[in-house]
């Protein structure tokens, strides 16, 4: 019984434990460091925007969406 | 990918017009697949490409890429005329994207659990691993999370229908790769009320709480190419408890700040969200924020789709 109860709270959602979960799956900085390349939300955005700005385009392509989920 | 690579419009017969000559170009087994990182100019002459999360490889592409562009005609690198923002025969999700509503990013990452696995690159690695995905309310269906009169203390639950959005498309076992949503018979429980903690001027404030299950029996593989043509019967779910609290502008019409976190229970797995090795149950969080204004924050949720919009 002991260990069933510490395992339940090992992972109790309360308004005291809501912040520590929220930082622990919320990715950090440098987890995040690659949102700071200026993303496009889709090819067709990146292709307007470069042949005004006349240069190459680079297409990040993934099974679902790098963006999103992926 | 799936889009580009099979839709009609003048965005995916761009892709399909260079993919062929990527890193998997021809390639049909173990799929069809052409997902990867592509150089191209704006006419779609193709530059470069390649399918790695090694920053050498990828810089190495990017060289090769630029050595391309340098060395093509002028004439070659552009579109006979600028592209029109908007074309005709290109339909995105994103234009349901709903700026006067509620726009929410989503992340997914596994919790602490009792025993840690093996000490291998392997479990080090899908300890940390997270994904997101973005959900999506329109602007009738935000102001339905709050009371109709919303007073101190005043109460309410949130419509059925779109907690059940949440259950279906977004409390979901993402963390290490792309699962499918749950059917909505696979809905047990969809839980969640509101109560107005303080109302100051036109900003109120609410708090969240709530509860999820959804559970599904269906025959499957669990290790991508590994089973996909051996499924067996299997079950998998998410049992979570939600907590949260949001500010609510009356002046706006809309949500100023948002913060909605779930913490439970996920077994099981499917073809592609990898955990063959990892089926047991299993603690997962998974955290709802307001979205930003940046153009990579426009993207479309994952299962948009089913959302039963028009």
């Amino acid at each position: 019984m002991t260990l069933v109860l510490a395992l339940i709270a090992l992972q109790e959602l309360t308004e005291e434990t809501l912040a520590k979960w929220r930082d622990h799956v919320v990715p950090t900085a440098e987890e995040l460091r690659w949102r700071a390349v200026p993303w496009r939300p889709t090819f067709w955005d990146g292709v307007v925007e470069a042949h005004k700005q006349e240069k190459p385009v680079l297409l990040w392509a993934m099974n679902g969406h790098p963006l999103a989920l992926c | 990918m799936w889009y580009l690579h099979n839709q009609k419009g003048p965005e995916c017969d761009l892709f399909r017009a260079f993919c062929e000559k990527g890193h998997y170009g021809g390639r049909t087994k173990p799929t069809n697949t052409r997902q990867g990182i592509y150089a191209v100019a704006p006419s779609g002459e193709f530059l470069a490409s390649v399918n790695t999360n090694d920053a050498k490889a990828m810089a190495r592409m990017l060289t090769k890429a630029l050595e391309a562009w340098d060395a093509l005609p002028k004439e070659r690198r552009f579109m006979e005329k600028p592209p029109a923002a908007d074309p005709e025969g290109r339909w995105r999700t994103e234009k349901w994207h709903p700026s006067d509503g509620l726009v929410l990013r989503q992340f997914v990452r596994d919790l602490p659990r009792e025993k840690p696995g093996a000490d291998t690159q392997r479990e080090r690695y899908f300890t940390k691993a997270w994904n997101q995905d973005f959900a999506w309310f329109r602007k009738a269906e935000a102001r339905s999370f709050l009371p109709e009169k919303p007073e101190a203390g005043a109460r309410r639950d949130v419509p059925e229908a779109l907690v059940r959005r949440l259950a279906r498309f977004h409390l979901i076992d993402i963390v290490r790769g792309q699962t499918s949503s749950f059917p909505d018979a696979c809905v047990e429980k969809a839980e969640l009320s509101v109560e107005v903690t303080a109302v100051e001027g036109d900003v109120v404030s609410i708090k969240l709480a709530g509860a999820t299950t959804t559970r599904q029996k269906m025959s499957t593989g669990v290790k991508g190419y590994g089973d996909m043509n051996d499924p067996k019967e299997r079950e998998r779910g998410y049992e979570a408890k939600l907590l949260g609290r949001a500010t609510y502008d009356l002046q706006k019409e809309k949500f100023v700040a948002f913060e909605l976190v779930a913490v439970g229970s996920r077994w099981g797995g499917t073809l592609y969200n990898g955990r063959g090795d990892d089926l047991d149950p299993a603690p997962m969080g998974i955290v709802f924020t307001l979205a930003g204004e940046q153009p990579a924050d426009h993207v479309a949720p994952a299962f948009v789709w089913e959302y039963g919009w028009k």
